[in-house]
């Protein structure tokens, strides 16, 4: 059964590497699961100058214009580190980016973390975009549906990308098509969202484990369980609504596929959660207690399954060996 | 007179001369007047010293002594650091002469409990927001400290769950008028329901005339009303009774809670909102010694420029006293609050400098701020190196008096402390 399990997801690897990624995917849905670009020299667009300071700030503060550093202009820019928590910043780490017409950006982290190029992104010409409840179609289309006036290439909102962040197989996808300006026209940066004292934590990636240790049995929900769940897998899997954002006529089309990228699934919650209509199972419903290795929460995270969250670790690392241990001690909200 | 000895002379006068940072006149930026001096331990690179710090007599002789944190100090298994330097009547060494190594980003966070027994050495707590402890992991810490040649720890508190940042913020007040300081900590991405995911909590932990502290706090959760707490808190006497109340902002507004024998916020709800729409509002929050309180917004923006920043001063019943608009430079007027006798030490850290852009600068108002104060009226500290974030922490030293300001992200995220002469 394990076998035809692996192979199964196997099979869906391959299928998911076997899509042409082009401008008739470029979406959300289109692309929840491709794999970080290959191929490329990476580093290859690191933007110039120094860059050493105000690690962790938002970039677009300065760098805008109007701005103190409006000299200094960028077309995506952010500071990297090692973990969620924005502990420690991480050197060397490469980010990646594809826009609509398959270019591929790739930057790698300094000493203090801060990555940033001018390497032009690829307009959308069917962008659109949404930020709260509001909603801007940048494009025009005649009665029958054909473009007639593309979104502009000159707005900063319409340069959309796909992104990941990598360290050695450690892969971080970023689950929407994010833009390079807001809906003011101020560029935007990975730290706006991503800061450390912010909603969404750092930006992140390494394949280092959670916790210095683990003990060999008796593991705890609360000190060792947790703190893996929390590091790793928010802001996807999190209570409340975690919808994608509408960002392409693609995703306007009838249905909308604007998707929960947390698949229903809470793991910040033990029990899952309600909040509002949206209601979330919990981490029960992706572990089996009877064969712990066929636990999806182990199954999706390692490298070559399908997971719109990317590979966290390999099998045997300290983190999967706890994760396995506790589901095979029961699971237990300990 | 040898060659080497004039490039030598020379070269040290050029060093001390780079050292000299002056307090410049009212209104104006520039050097002129008064030194300071620059501490620093250079070899933790990117450590963020300057983050914070505090004054207080650490070892017991009678002078003030200057911790400062540096929450990205890298050690073997260490992560933060806090760095001692011991005050004598010369002033202080421009290096640490005690370094205390710690876990979870140590350093973040600090704030002085007092003599808590009588012999002159002072307490203190220092936070580490993604400190482990016995209970939880990765959740926070805050470490209680005993003053000493090498100060000892004592105990340390930590957060409920992972990833809370819990010592993220620090206060120490006397909410429930028994004499002793209470310690209330910030932990501003707990999670008090997933409905609440990520709004925060503060705990008190009150003074224990055995214990220091009682282990087990008051925990103020985040509410649908009030969220996002635990960044920004404050203690004083707003009220006028005697009793420390408690100040933390609230997602653009600051709430607070008068101090009471059976202090309890969860139950009784706040006496007091201060609400305004500036961005940042409560970023810093201080009360000052007539009972008012200032409130930084940070990320107000002035005549067009957005995070220039605003001050307000609030009287203890939340009449607005007077309004305090920032230099239009995006310099984040209102980062850092101190009150400085009846006067009060405001902090710019984005401000432009002399000749830099983006250093920081420091506004020093004299007496009370009344409506129609203006930053014209302040004497100014200006930043000399881009980028530094002068005055991320301000503390007051009573020996000289001095102004001690953190520069955490000076020489790439290495960091220094500067000490400058108050007239």
């Amino acid at each position: 059964m394990k076998k035809l399990i692996t192979l199964g997801c196997v099979a869906l690897a391959i299928a998911a590497t076997a899509v042409i990624y082009d401008e008739s995917n470029f979406s959300a849905a289109g692309r929840m699961y491709q794999p970080a670009p290959e191929g490329h020299i990476v580093g290859k667009d690191n933007g110039p100058g120094s860059g050493l300071h105000h690690a962790g700030e938002d970039c677009a503060r300065c760098h805008t214009m109007g701005g103190k550093a409006e000299a200094y202009q960028w077309t995506v820019a952010g500071t990297l580190y090692a973990d969620r928590a924005g502990s420690e910043v991480l050197k060397g780490g490469e980010i990646i980016l594809q826009d609509r017409d398959g270019n591929v950006i790739s930057m790698t982290s300094n000493e203090v973390g801060n990555f940033w190029t001018l390497a032009p992104i690829a307009s959308n010409p069917y962008a659109v975009s949404a930020h709260g409840s509001s909603m801007d179609i940048l494009y025009v289309l005649d009665d029958h549906g054909t473009l007639m006036q593309p979104a502009p290439p000159d707005d900063g909102r319409t340069w959309q990308y796909k992104a990941w962040v990598k360290k050695g197989f450690s892969s971080r996808p970023m689950m929407t098509i994010a833009p390079a300006a807001g809906s003011s026209g101020m560029p935007m940066t990975c730290s706006m969202h991503h800061a450390v004292m912010g909603s969404r934590g750092a930006l992140w990636v390494s394949p280092a484990p959670t916790l210095p240790s683990y003990p060999e049995a008796d593991l705890s929900y609360r000190k060792h369980i947790y703190p893996i769940l929390r590091s790793k897998c928010s802001p996807c899997h999190i209570p409340g609504s975690t919808m994608t954002r509408l960002v392409t006529k693609t995703d306007l089309d009838d249905p909308s596929t604007s998707f929960d990228f947390s698949k229903g699934l809470d793991l910040m919650t033990y029990e899952g959660s309600t909040v509002g209509v949206d209601v979330k199972r919990g981490i029960r419903s992706v572990v089996d207690t009877a064969n712990p290795e066929n636990s999806l929460v182990l199954r999706k995270t390692v490298p070559g399954a399908v997971h719109g969250g990317g590979a966290f670790w390999k099998e045997g690392a300290p983190d999967y060996l706890a994760l396995r241990q506790w589901i095979g001690e029961g699971a237990k909200k300990n | 007179m040898s060659t080497r000895f004039v490039v030598a002379a020379l070269i040290g006068f050029l060093v001390s001369g780079l050292v000299e940072i002056a307090l410049g006149a009212p209104g104006k930026a520039g050097p002129s007047g008064p030194t300071s001096s620059v501490l620093c331990l250079n070899s933790l690179r990117g450590s963020l010293q300057g983050q914070c710090g505090i004054v207080l007599d650490v070892n017991g002789d009678g002078n003030e002594d200057l911790v400062i944190g540096a929450p990205y100090a890298q050690g073997p298994g260490t992560k933060g650091a806090l760095l001692v330097y011991p005050g004598a009547p010369a002033g202080f060494p421009q290096r640490p002469s005690l370094l205390l190594e710690g876990e979870g980003n140590l350093g973040w966070s600090l704030a002085s409990l007092g003599d808590l027994d009588g012999d002159g050495k002072g307490y203190f707590a220092a936070g580490a927001f993604s400190g482990s402890s016995d209970e939880a992991s990765l959740a926070g810490t805050v470490t209680i400290y005993k003053g000493g040649v090498k100060p000892q720890k004592v105990a340390v508190l930590s957060g409920e769950n992972a990833l809370d940042k819990f010592g993220y913020s620090l206060a120490v007040g006397d909410l429930n008028g028994d004499g002793l300081p209470d310690l209330v900590v910030g932990a501003p991405f707990h999670s008090p329901s997933p409905a609440l995911y990520q709004r925060g909590a503060v705990y008190v932990f009150f003074g224990d005339r055995t214990t220091i502290l009682k282990k087990e706090a008051l925990k103020i959760p985040a509410t649908s009303a009030y969220g996002g707490i635990g960044f920004s808190l404050a203690t004083g006497d707003i009220n006028g009774d005697g009793k420390d109340d408690l100040l933390l902002q609230a997602s653009g507004r600051v709430v607070a809670f008068h101090g009471a024998a059976s202090f309890n916020p969860a139950v009784t709800g706040p006496n007091l909102v201060f609400t305004n729409a500036d961005a940042g509002f409560g970023k810093s929050i201080a009360v000052l010694d007539d009972g008012n309180v200032a409130i930084g917004a940070d990320q107000a923006g002035i005549a067009g420029v957005s995070d220039s920043g605003r001050l307000y001063i609030f009287n203890g019943a939340g009449n607005q006293l007077a309004k305090i608009d920032g230099e239009p430079n995006g310099g984040r007027f209102g980062s850092a609050i101190l009150p400085v006798g009846p006067g009060l030490a405001v902090s710019a850290v984005h401000a432009d400098g002399d000749p830099w852009p983006a250093t920081g600068k420091i506004f020093l108002f004299n007496g009370s701020l009344t409506a129609g104060a203006t930053v014209n009226s302040a004497r100014v500290i200006a930043g000399e190196v881009r980028n530094m974030h002068l005055g991320s922490f301000l503390a007051l030293v009573a020996q000289g008096p001095r102004l001690a300001a953190g520069a955490p992200t000076e020489d790439a995220n290495t960091g220094k402390v500067r000490l400058f002469n108050l007239p």
